[in-house]
């Protein structure tokens, strides 16, 4: 996204803007007001005496509030203040925009002040692929309100434009005759409501209303938010910044699900995936588990309530399986795309049991794991039975629905993201190695809330069973011999795909690896393949579709490294965790605290500076979530039986890190450490006790 | 089943097919957390047919005496008729308001895992018995 847009959001509304605060979008441009995937303005121009205004400057006061301060004139010489605006907006179901002019003459003036408002009702779809809308459209002057419409059967959406003062009000806009005395002021206050019938449905009568433009609670509810969370204190002024800036941006991006408005779940990214998705969704839960653990139990709650309990392959649903995203415009509502919701993804489901299990061992929450019984044992179903779609015991995707469905149903999901060495695409279905890691970790941690939980010890027997068998198949199918480390995938054939990648990070986090192999997997890890200095690559140099900056094929990833960081602990790893911790958190520091979605491969040495590869999302959640993992796994916080156990390795630039409060199952307890490792590369030395 | 005699419009003919199935059934596991009472509403026809679906402990109970409901909803009998057996889908058709619901959304949430998938599609790929005698330790539960 341009950097001389503004957007500000709440929940799945959101508005982006140039700087002077004005939409004037087209079919394909992405600016407007955004609710529920539909565009309720794209225009929306503000001209006082028929003259565009210009930005002095622009605040960012919050995520949900800006405010442009703004004055008439070309700008191309100097400005002439005699006059001077700002529009303070806030959004909430729509938003709402203070006009405020400020008369800087010794005599008082007239003028003119015009608000030109449209609205093409656009899907976000439809912004992406330029498509042509099938309905019609109505505009009407209600008393002082504009109304600008659209319907196509029996979808309908409107949006309400009224203002505090009064105003002359046609079918394109709203004129204020304005006449403010010497050196006063004017002011009035718009609101731009985006009206979707079933919305005060799903935000139920504690939410938004209809005619409530912005919500008069948001600010206090970030700061509440931010002080329920940890606090960190450390010697390190970069990682306070960022842990800081994480908090906020993981407020941003809660939405609240349809069926419980009054809780949130972490959508994908800011402002075009602020919705559902299973993957981001609870592996953004899992990050943050030790910090925000109530995120994790709306994400649980929300996505086994659309669990799915069909077979239907428009959208790649199967009992059982955990959704992919969720969407709510008009081409999901007339089946033109299949987000209600889609379900083609490969490891939310085996990722879902994991949540829950790592959702209990911190909190204790045995309650929710009774409650979602039923949804956990149709997931661990779903892996053996509609999973295993080459018949061999492994977890393997291929879209049912070739014309809108999705083609990689892994977290790389771009085109090329798996390959063999010399760069050919395997054909489908596609086993991929960390989903057989997650479906190991699913069964085993399984088996613990069988026992545990739910007083099923045949069925926690079974799981076990099955997990060591996986466990033993996989380490023989997977394991490249002559190079050491685990195939990306086993392609339809059962021959391996053999290229070299961060994959093999996620299996050490599942717990699939054996002990014998840890070693050489850590080795490649760590290995100037594919660590840059900065973090893992997606993809290992010298393979044939490296690419420093290809997406999946050489970035570095921060939230796949926070994961692999994890791995690499768990396997008792710990001095190549705190490379891998410090390389992200520094690479953090470059960007405000701001993790980008993914960063350029390139060696460390060689840029000195991480290069952002360009991406429309930012905030992302799961890079959002990364630090916090990652301090996690600095802390080595593990919560065993009834104890937070804390077992720091900290880099020695750290000096000092306190993490006070951790929520969980033991009240609330501090963590400690001081800076002990120096991260110079060297050979990965081997922890005696792993867990 | 206690059902007031009303004659059925042909339109709705597979909506009352599914809640006699479903009062026939009498238990369903995937509602077993779910309690309350949804009530369908089908317009379309000469006059509305109201049906009362009361949720306990996974036990179903249908019925069209009148009674108080925790949750509307308001669809065409056609359109249900469609949903209900697969054709269409019921989360589709409330994004584009042709199925209206008043009151308590989690509870419809729970009710709408009953529906059926689409007719044929897909139907080969349930896993078959000689896929589970391949990999006997692999059982369905």
């Amino acid at each position: 996204m341009s950097s001389d847009l503004v957007q500000i959001l709440e929940g799945n509304t959101f508005v982006v803007s140039n700087r002077s605060g004005d939409i004037e979008a087209s079919l394909t441009d992405p600016t407007g007001l955004f609710s529920f995937d539909t565009r309720f303005l794209s225009k929306w121009v503000l001209t006082v005496d028929g003259k565009r205004l210009n930005p002095l400057s622009v605040d960012d006061l919050q995520y949900f509030e800006t405010r442009f301060f703004l004055v008439p004139g070309t700008g191309t010489v100097y400005v002439d203040s005699d006059l001077s605006v700002t529009r303070h907006r806030t959004v909430g179901s729509g938003f709402r925009e203070s006009i405020r002019l400020l008369n800087h003459k010794q005599e008082p003036v007239s003028l003119t002040l015009r608000l030109e408002a449209g609205c093409d009702f656009a899907d976000l779809f439809e912004v992406k692929d330029a498509l042509k809308k099938r309905g019609e459209y109505h505009t009407r002057v209600d008393d002082r309100r504009l109304v600008l419409g659209y319907r196509r059967e029996t979808f309908e959406r409107e949006t309400w434009i009224s203002s505090s003062v009064p105003a002359t009000t046609d079918e394109h806009g709203l004129t204020f005759a304005v006449r403010i005395p010497a050196h006063g002021a004017w002011e009035a206050a718009i609101d731009v409501v985006a009206r979707i019938p079933f919305v005060s449905l799903l935000d139920g009568p504690a939410g938004r209303r209809p005619g409530r433009a912005a919500r008069p609670d948001m600010a206090r509810g970030l700061d509440k938010w931010l002080s329920r969370a940890p606090r960190l204190e450390c010697g390190s002024r970069s990682l306070m910044t960022t842990y800081q800036r994480s908090l906020v941006d993981l407020a941003a991006l809660r939405f609240a699900p349809m069926t419980s408005p009054q809780h949130a779940l972490p959508a994908a990214g800011l402002p075009w995936f602020m919705t559902m998705f299973g993957r981001d969704s609870i592996l953004t839960s899992l990050q943050s588990i030790a910090f925000t653990p109530e995120l994790a139990a709306t994400t649980l709650r929300t996505l086994g309530e659309r669990q799915g309990t069909r077979i239907d392959d428009f959208r790649d649903e199967d009992p059982g399986r955990i959704l992919h995203e969720m969407r709510f415009g008009e081409l999901t509502a007339f089946e033109e795309r299949p987000h209600s919701p889609y379900y083609g993804c490969a490891d939310a489901t085996p990722l879902y049991v994991v949540l829950l299990d790592e959702y209990e061992r911190w909190t204790g929450d045995t309650k929710l794991v009774r409650d979602l019984e039923v949804e956990a044992r149709a997931a661990l179903n779903w892996i053996d039975t509609y999973a295993d779609l080459q018949g061999n015991g492994y977890i393997s995707y291929q879209r049912r629905n070739e014309e809108t469905g999705l083609e990689n149903q892994c977290w790389k999901d771009s085109w090329d993201s798996i390959s063999y060495h010399d760069g050919r695409l395997p054909g489908f279905p596609r086993a991929t190695c960390e989903l057989q890691g997650y479906a190991y970790d699913a069964k085993m941690r399984g088996a613990r809330l069988a026992r545990r939980v739910w007083r099923d010890d045949a069925f926690a027997d079974r799981l076990e069973k099955e997990a060591a068998d996986l466990k033993r198949r996989f380490n023989r199918d997977f394991w490249v011999a002559d190079g050491e480390y685990f195939a990306v995938a086993i392609d339809t054939d059962g021959r391996q795909v053999d290229s070299l990648t961060s994959n093999i990070g996620h299996l050490l986090w599942s717990g699939i690896v054996d002990k014998s192999k840890a070693r050489r997997v850590v080795e490649h890890l760590m290995g100037d393949r594919l660590f840059s200095g900065w973090g893992v690559r997606t993809l290992a140099e010298g393979e044939g579709r490296f690419n420093p900056i290809g997406y999946h094929v050489g970035t570095v990833w921060p939230f796949d490294n926070s994961f692999i960081a994890w791995g690499l602990r768990r396997y008792g790893f710990k001095e190549e965790a705190v490379r891998i911790a410090e390389g992200i958190l520094d690479a953090a520091a470059y960007f405000d605290g701001r993790l980008p979605e993914a960063f350029g491969g390139y060696p460390r040495s060689a840029t000195k500076y991480p290069v952002q590869y360009p991406t429309a999302c930012s905030p992302q959640a799961w890079s959002t979530g990364a630090p916090l993992l990652l301090l996690r796994t600095m802390l080595g916080l593990e919560p065993i039986d009834d104890q937070l156990v804390v077992d720091p390795a900290l880099p020695i630039d750290i000096d000092h890190l306190e993490l006070l409060d951790i929520p969980g199952r033991w009240g609330r307890r501090d963590a400690f450490g001081r800076g002990q490792i120096t991260t110079s590369p060297r050979k990965p030395r081997r922890n005696p006790n792993p867990r | 089943m206690a059902t007031r005699q009303r004659r059925p419009t042909a339109a709705n003919a597979a909506s009352r097919a599914f809640f006699e199935e479903l009062h026939a059934k009498g238990h369903q596991q995937m509602l077993e957390k779910a309690s309350g009472t949804l009530r369908f509403d089908l317009v379309g026809g000469p006059q509305v047919e109201h049906w009362y679906l009361t949720i306990a402990h996974g036990n179903l109970v249908v019925s069209q005496r009148k009674g108080r409901a925790d949750v509307v909803v308001t669809v065409d009998g056609r359109l249900l008729d469609r949903i209900v057996t697969g054709t269409a889908n019921a989360t589709a058709a409330f994004l584009r308001g042709a199925m209206r619901v008043e009151g308590d959304f989690v509870l419809l949430m729970a009710f709408q895992r009953l529906f059926a998938g689409p007719p044929e599609t897909g139907a080969t790929r349930v896993p078959d018995e000689s896929d589970e005698a391949d990999h006997p330790e692999r059982t369905q539960r």
